[in-house]
């Protein structure tokens, strides 16, 4: 295997290539396991703050500010303890007996609204996956524009029931967002 | 009043319903609520590259703890076999 450099990763990323994804994953994850073990988590959280970590990059990268001055094993490292951190505080844990955010400064800049807000997509997108594939179909053609008209038609159905559905569907996902303990978390505090 | 907020999401209001209920989103705090929970739900089931992302490293993670898994188990079967295999033979060789 050719090395892993920042620019092939980035690129990796970016283009969501398996191969390079898989490299990423059997590369790194081992110190991100051992970070997360060595401070009161889990495997599955590990790979839950793992996965967070690429795709906030992948984000950055989409959105043009990904800075990474550093070895990207390092870049990584930093960001998955920040996100750790993170959850360790929305538990509740005791951090006395945490000897690693001292040591080390991050470089993933991530500010708390960035991160709430892709929680909460976060939650919304994994509820949106539980819908029935005709649910998810007909709520994403609203997304593009389309009109009740011009969906009915490609779905062969009538203008009515193609409303009633997309009513029915949302109404679902919304249900399952709420009762999701999750929602309660992240949920917006309106300041305005 | 929720279908108010959906109404206006996809843009199927007239300008004159827009107006009454961009008014009320000012006024009312739980329905501008609402309304900011759907909106941001709409914008989340548009990112659909994200969502891939997602399965794609799902996949590449569980196969790998699979994999990690299934060593334990053939040792733990091999081990088995071993001490049948051990029990059978010395009760057939020493009578």
């Amino acid at each position: 295997m050719e090395s892993l450099t920042t620019e092939i990763i980035i690129d990796g990323i970016r283009a969501q290539d398996k191969t390079i994804l898989k490299a990423i994953y059997y590369t790194y994850f081992p110190s991100i396991k051992s970070l997360i073990e060595d401070n009161n988590g889990s495997e599955q959280d590990a790979k839950d703050i793992f996965q967070e970590a690429i795709i906030i990059i992948y984000r950055k990268i989409k959105a043009g500010n990904l800075k990474i001055h550093t070895l990207f094993k390092a870049y990584i490292f930093a960001a998955c303890q920040k996100l750790w951190l993170k959850e360790l505080l929305a538990r509740n844990e005791k951090m006395e007996h945490l000897a690693i955010f001292t040591e080390y400064q991050s470089t993933l800049e991530i500010n708390l609204d960035e991160y709430t807000k892709h929680k909460q997509f976060q939650l919304y997108q994994k509820h949106f996956k539980r819908l029935e594939k005709g649910c998810q179909e007909t709520l994403r053609m609203f997304l593009n524009e389309m009109s009740f008209k011009e969906i009915a038609k490609k779905l062969g159905t009538s203008y009515d029931y193609i409303r009633i559905k997309k009513t029915r569907c949302k109404k679902q996902l919304i249900r399952y967002i709420k009762e999701d303990p999750e929602y309660e978390r992240w949920k917006n505090i309106d300041n305005e | 009043m929720n279908d108010w907020i959906d109404k206006y999401l996809d843009g199927v209001m007239t300008v004159r319903e827009q107006v009454t209920f961009e008014e009320l989103l000012r006024k009312d705090t739980a329905l501008r609520q609402e309304y900011l929970l759907r909106k941001a739900i709409d914008q989340a089931m548009a990112e659909q590259d994200i969502m891939n992302l997602r399965d794609q490293l799902n996949e590449i993670m569980n196969v790998h703890s699979k994999k990690r898994l299934l060593r334990p188990v053939m040792l733990s079967v091999s081990a088995a076999i071993l001490i049948i295999l051990v029990v059978i033979g010395v009760k057939f060789l020493i009578p």
